[in-house]
């Protein structure tokens, strides 16, 4: 009996996986990725009957095929870690498609239990599953789970235990396909089964060593690229590649599907076969999600619903914002005679302030009292199910953009923040994709950006030119997108989507994920602002700044028309946007921004901040998700569209 | 593939002729491979039911039943899926 155990959590997305994960692990979780993916890998402990159990929590996945990142990272986990057992998460109101996933995991022949989870809420849907029945139909255990009470959480783990105490491993090449029970495909299929894994024992190939002989002989006639590259490149790979090729011919003979189509199409019916047999439907009435539906996709009241949604949501939070950067403002500045009373030079003084804690301030008073109600804000649009309708709505006009209406979600968050808009761009399933949709987001204006044009043109021009520089900031971001989406290589995928039931989202879950995200922001920006904010400071006392004014005088102040001191101070705006508008003001010593800048200048420099060079911590966020040439690409783009709409701009206002 | 039907059969349309509250029974999917691929494996074989539960505005997204869940398609992929008609609504 093994001390210390290894469980892999299995299913697809929206089952209450990481509700089990967490009630499960606690606190002990540590959340990174997959090396070398975008995927998010987590991972912890629980201690149980005197037993280790390590957990790792598997993305959430529909298929075992090489489509996605999520789906190769799970089954090279399974392959590779082999884990000593699988909980496969399945939702009791979506029987048949959660099966489909179960089937393949059947196939890998590891040992497995599962977790029939939300069945209160299946219930209430007038669905209800006899346990006993599928647990004989499909072999395993099957434990009934509420995972938001933590219902049946202790017999789940029990069941684990004892699938892996009992666990026997026969020898691989005595497999025979005429023993399943479940597993049971149409004729052609069971034949071409038995003669590819006679081929593949007769060569004694390696990958069978790493994945069962029934899934791995499915999985070369559904032409598995992932699968076929393996075998190729094991010792005697080709020749027993070479003959299964011809099985292969002889099945595509007898249909006019596509292999994979028919390997598919049966696992399908075995999944249907049991779904049917063990559902029973106690009634059929219209369910609430079906009525909220109703409104919430209306091809009109759906948009002026979601248009109410953003509207009140973002209200909210830049108040919230405002609010709470007022207050920790005022409490930091509190810090202030500490530091200057000490007994240092006055230079020393002004660079740990103004620099190093400044930098670290900034980042809390600023940056966290925006992102913090936006994290909340995605955290409940995506937990309540909400967010799936947002795609809905908005995936004709994104598609314009060779973008399908999930990255909606990201661009929104850029609003808050352009950094966690551009981490969130990792949902999406291309790399193109996430280029296009992290290249909007720098666009989109964040709040420091949006408190520079309000507290400038907003103030002292009035709201309707603020709204013409925020209309025209639209206009370049749905544009810039257009280009982006013509010049990147790749093709879209289409939006394929399920539309997940309405939930009210758990609390802890909630928060845990609100906090993960949190700390992937403050370990990505806040380095970065503090020695940003810190070399500035240092630059500064270094007067490098008038050699600065040398250069750049020709396109400021000629071509932009801004007065030479925009030039300075747009490089401070490189570390934070805000603060092109806070240096102006205390460069030239007064508080009215109008004393400095004349009304045209104000939208040009307002158009220029929006838009050009993203801030330190959007680069570094860039960097981590598109890589350096990319976020090279984007910057360079950025400056010179400034420049260039500043510009032209500048000399039309000159001719009215 | 599908060649096999008979040409004037006037109940196969593509998926984004239906109307709201129709009902199909799925024949053939006329997309790339792993297009292709990533529809079956939500659910969507022959022989597949599913139900048309509405059209997004300006020829968007379609949201059909299948298999007792709902699911959203691109409207350039819904286009691809050939369907005979079982009901209209």
């Amino acid at each position: 009996m093994k001390n210390e155990v290894v469980i892999a959590l299995v299913g697809n997305a929206n089952v209450g996986k990481s509700v089990i994960f967490n009630q499960l692990t606690g606190m002990s979780q540590i959340i990174g990725n997959w090396p070398g993916k975008t995927v998010e890998r987590a991972e912890g402990v629980l201690k149980f009957k005197g037993r280790t159990i390590r957990i790792v929590d598997l993305p959430g996945i529909y298929s075992l095929s090489a489509y996605s990142q999520e789906e190769i990272v799970s089954r090279e986990f399974i392959a590779s870690e082999k884990p000593d057992a699988v909980i496969n998460v399945v939702d009791a109101s979506n029987l048949e498609r959660n099966l489909f996933l179960t089937i393949q995991l059947l196939e890998l022949h590891i040992p497995m239990v599962l977790a029939l989870n939300q069945v209160d809420y299946a219930y209430k849907k007038g669905i209800d599953i006899n346990i006993e029945k599928i647990s004989e139909l499909l072999g395993i255990p099957v434990i009934k789970t509420v995972a938001t009470k933590g219902k049946g959480l202790d017999e789940l783990m029990d069941a684990v235990l004892r699938v892996i105490d009992s666990a026997s491993y026969s020898d691989i090449k005595s497999y025979d396909i005429e023993q399943e029970k479940v597993l049971v495909y149409r004729n052609e299929l069971n034949q071409a089964i038995k003669r590819i894994c006679t081929i593949l024992f007769n060569h004694d190939v390696e990958i069978i060593k790493s994945y069962y002989p029934l899934w791995t002989a499915l999985k070369l006639i559904e032409e598995d690229a992932d699968i076929v590259e393996k075998l190729k490149s094991n010792p005697n790979g080709p020749q027993a590649y070479r003959e299964i090729q011809e099985v292969l011919e002889s099945l595509k003979a007898t249909t006019n599907d596509s292999l994979s189509t028919i390997v598919t199409s049966d696992r399908y019916k075995i999944a249907s076969h049991i779904a049917s047999q063990c559902t029973t439907k106690i009634h059929n009435k219209i369910t609430l999600n079906d009525l909220i539906d109703n409104i919430a996709l209306d091809k009109l009241w759906g948009y002026a619903f979601m248009a109410a949604v953003i509207l009140i949501s973002f209200y909210g939070i830049f108040k919230f914002g405002e609010f709470f950067s007022g207050i920790l403002s005022t409490f930091f500045d509190n810090f202030k005679p500490l530091v200057y009373n000490l007994d240092i030079p006055t230079m020393y003084k002004d660079i740990l302030w103004n620099g190093l804690i400044e930098g670290l301030i900034s980042a809390i008073t600023i940056a966290l009292p925006y992102i913090l109600p936006f994290y909340v804000f995605l955290s409940i649009l995506e937990n309540t199910g909400y967010l799936a309708r947002i795609a809905f709505l908005m995936d004709k006009i994104m598609h314009k953009v060779g973008l399908h209406g999930k990255a909606l979600i990201p661009i929104l968050m850029g609003f808050g923040c352009n950094v966690p808009a551009v981490l969130g761009t990792k949902i999406l399933e291309t790399d193109k994709e996430v280029f296009v949709a992290s290249f909007m987001s720098t666009l989109v204006p964040c709040s420091a950006r949006i408190v520079v044009i309000l507290g400038t043109i907003g103030v002292f021009m009035g709201p309707q030119y603020a709204i013409a520089v925020f209309a025209l900031d639209v206009l370049v971001v749905y544009i810039a997108a257009f280009f982006a989406d013509r010049i990147a290589p790749g093709k879209p995928y289409d939006l394929i989507m399920e539309l997940p039931g309405y939930r009210m989202p758990a609390l802890k879950p909630t928060l845990k994920q609100i906090w993960f995200r949190i700390k992937d922001f403050l370990y990505v920006a806040l380095p970065i602002i503090v020695t940003g904010s810190l070399a500035l400071e240092i630059l500064k006392y270094m007067n490098a700044f008038k050699y600065v004014t040398y250069i750049f005088d020709p396109v400021i102040v000629k071509w932009l028309g801004l007065p030479s001191i925009a030039g300075i101070v747009l490089i401070f705006g490189l570390l934070r946007k805000e603060l092109t508008l806070i240096m102006l003001l205390s460069l030239s010593g007064t508080t009215y921004i109008n004393q400095i800048l004349t009304p045209r200048q104000m939208i040009v420099f307002g158009i220029v901040t929006m838009i050009y060079i993203p801030c330190i911590a959007t680069i570094a966020a860039l960097n981590k998700t598109i890589g350096w040439r990319k976020t090279t690409w984007i910057v360079f783009i950025e400056i010179a569209g400034a420049v260039l709409i500043g510009g032209i701009i500048n000399q039309l206002m000159a001719l009215i | 593939m599908g060649s096999d039907l008979s040409y004037g059969d006037d109940n196969i349309v593509q998926l984004t002729s239906l109307n709201e509250g129709d009902e199909g029974e799925i024949l053939w999917i006329k997309a790339g491979r792993s297009a292709t691929q990533r529809l079956n494996e939500m659910g969507l074989v022959p022989e597949t039911r599913i139900k048309l539960i509405r059209r997004g505005i300006l020829r968007g997204p379609v949201e059909i039943r299948v298999r007792n869940s709902n699911l959203v398609i691109g409207e350039g992929l819904a286009s691809k899926i050939y369907v005979r008609l079982l009901r209209n609504n």
